[in-house]
């Protein structure tokens, strides 16, 4: 009867949204704002989360133990107003990879069938 | 950047706007996100008028009530949901411990088999809750032909019925006595004749404002609070009776040959000699249960500092992770029990639409 911690892969596969502030994190910990700046400066403006969305998915990420508030204090680039800054937790890190596999498997599966070009296209790019 | 030190923020129309339309969001939602929510929109917004002047700021308009009205009704669904769901929530918040728990428990790089084994129960009954409270209980199994294995898995499995088929005990100690003497029964049955098997076995009670922790072997409950840490269990084992008798220094104690030895555990006859510990404990305190997997290679201080910094789920993946990461000798178990201080999870600021 041995319990353990639910597996990343219960969590696939990730809405876009949750996939992209995940990813923001990835690398440092960032306040609200500085995730939405990440997402759009990344995809180019293509991709824009509005604060509904942004919070939404912040507020179930935590209740999942996928993020973490890590901080309170002012951002040096904005203003003197004490921020919220959230941070990736193992678990997100681990929730996150399991989604970069899986995405990757179907890329694979689409190169295989010929719906995308072959490396050198991407070279090319 | 410029500093507005204590100066009363001036509100824009715009953001009057916007605050008046996040009421479209559910009251809890509101509070809890609304002050970040409003002070994301004030950074977007100067962005958009800095870098893109009027077109910008139309264009922010037009995603912002997209955003609004694909989510505001979302967020009122899932309230709902929630409120159905987790009715009993609050009362259970105020009257009894709220616990976090993490656990996990890992082969090692070494061992080909887990011979550690955990389990624990957080009742959903609040009656049930009120009167006998959560346990939660770790074993080490020990013996050849995966009998070790065996042995651990009777334990937990024994401890956690046998404590909670007691209904109508009012001595919780005493009763989480008597379902460890009576895995010790179990293992001893369930051995075929002419072999051995037998485990630890550590088992901590939380019931109201109070912690039964029982101890039979080297498996050990340590207990957090305001970043200290205190070892609650006593070994029963070779090293910690000669250190006890001052034979040996803690030091001589971890690298001695006989280090794994122990004087006590479960299946070993027909009695055992259980020692219980009760400690009042308060919110924000966290129990750690661990096999010596864990403790022979990560300091007790270590786990205090991990758990405070990173909480009990992270934590319990990073006290394994630790582990293996010097080695991994041996199976490596932890349970990572949490008080939750409640007024601490979210302090909401103040804010008015």
């Amino acid at each position: 009867m041995k319990q353990t911690e639910r597996a990343p892969e219960e969590f696939l596969p990730l809405t876009p949204a949750v996939f992209h502030i995940l990813l923001a994190l990835a690398d440092r910990e960032r306040h609200g704002y500085g995730i939405m700046q990440e997402i759009a400066g990344r995809t180019q403006g293509t991709v824009h989360m509005g604060p509904g969305t942004l919070y939404g998915s912040i507020k179930r990420l935590l209740a999942d133990g996928l993020i973490a508030v890590a901080a309170e204090r002012p951002d040096p680039d904005q203003d003197d107003e004490r921020r919220r800054y959230y941070r990736l937790t193992d678990f997100g890190r681990r929730v996150m990879q399991a989604e970069a596999q899986r995405l990757e498997q179907l890329v694979q599966v689409a190169r295989a069938k010929r719906v995308l070009g072959g490396a050198a296209q991407i070279g090319g790019l | 950047m410029t500093h507005k030190p204590h100066m009363p923020q001036r509100i824009s129309p715009a953001e009057r706007c916007y605050r008046l339309l996040l009421l479209l969001y559910p009251h809890a939602f509101r509070q809890a996100y609304g002050p970040e929510m409003i002070q994301t929109f004030r950074d977007w917004r100067r962005d958009a008028r800095r870098h893109g002047g009027l077109p910008a700021t139309i264009k922010l308009w037009g995603q912002l009530l997209a955003d609004l009205v694909r989510t505001a009704p979302i967020e009122h669904v899932r309230a709902v949901a929630q409120h159905l769901t987790l009715k009993e929530e609050p009362a259970m918040l105020n009257t009894y411990p709220h616990l976090r728990v993490a656990s996990r428990t890992d082969t090692g790089r070494l061992r080909d088999h887990n011979e550690d084994c955990l389990t624990y129960v957080i009742p959903d009954d609040s009656q049930r809750m009120a009167r006998k409270g959560a346990i939660f209980v770790v074993a080490d199994g020990v013996g050849g032909h995966d009998r070790g294995e065996v042995a651990s898995d009777i334990v937990v499995r024994t401890v956690q019925r046998a404590y909670y088929e007691q209904e109508n005990a009012e001595d919780i100690a005493a009763a989480l006595v008597r379902a460890i003497q009576a895995a010790n029964a179990e293992v001893t049955r369930q051995t075929p004749p002419g072999s051995r098997m037998a485990a630890t076995c550590t088992a901590a009670v939380i019931c109201g404002d109070t912690a039964y922790i029982a101890n039979v072997g080297d498996s050990r409950t340590y207990l957090l609070r305001d970043g200290q840490v205190q070892q609650i269990t006593r070994d029963h084992s070779l090293v910690a009776e000669l250190m006890r008798a001052g034979v040996l220094t803690e030091d001589q104690a971890q690298t001695h040959p006989m280090r794994h030895f122990i004087t006590r555990s479960l299946g070993g006859g027909a009695t055992v000699e259980v020692d219980v510990f009760r400690e009042p404990v308060r919110e924000g305190d966290v129990l750690i249960l661990c096999t010596d997997g864990l403790y022979g290679l990560v300091e007790a201080e270590e786990m205090a500092a991990m758990v405070a910094q990173y909480g009990p789920q992270e934590s319990a993946f990073r006290l394994i992770e630790c582990a293996n990461e010097r080695g991994g000798p041996d199976n490596i178990t932890a349970v990572v029990a949490q008080i939750a201080d409640v007024t601490r999870l979210w302090k909401v600021t103040s804010w008015n639409v």
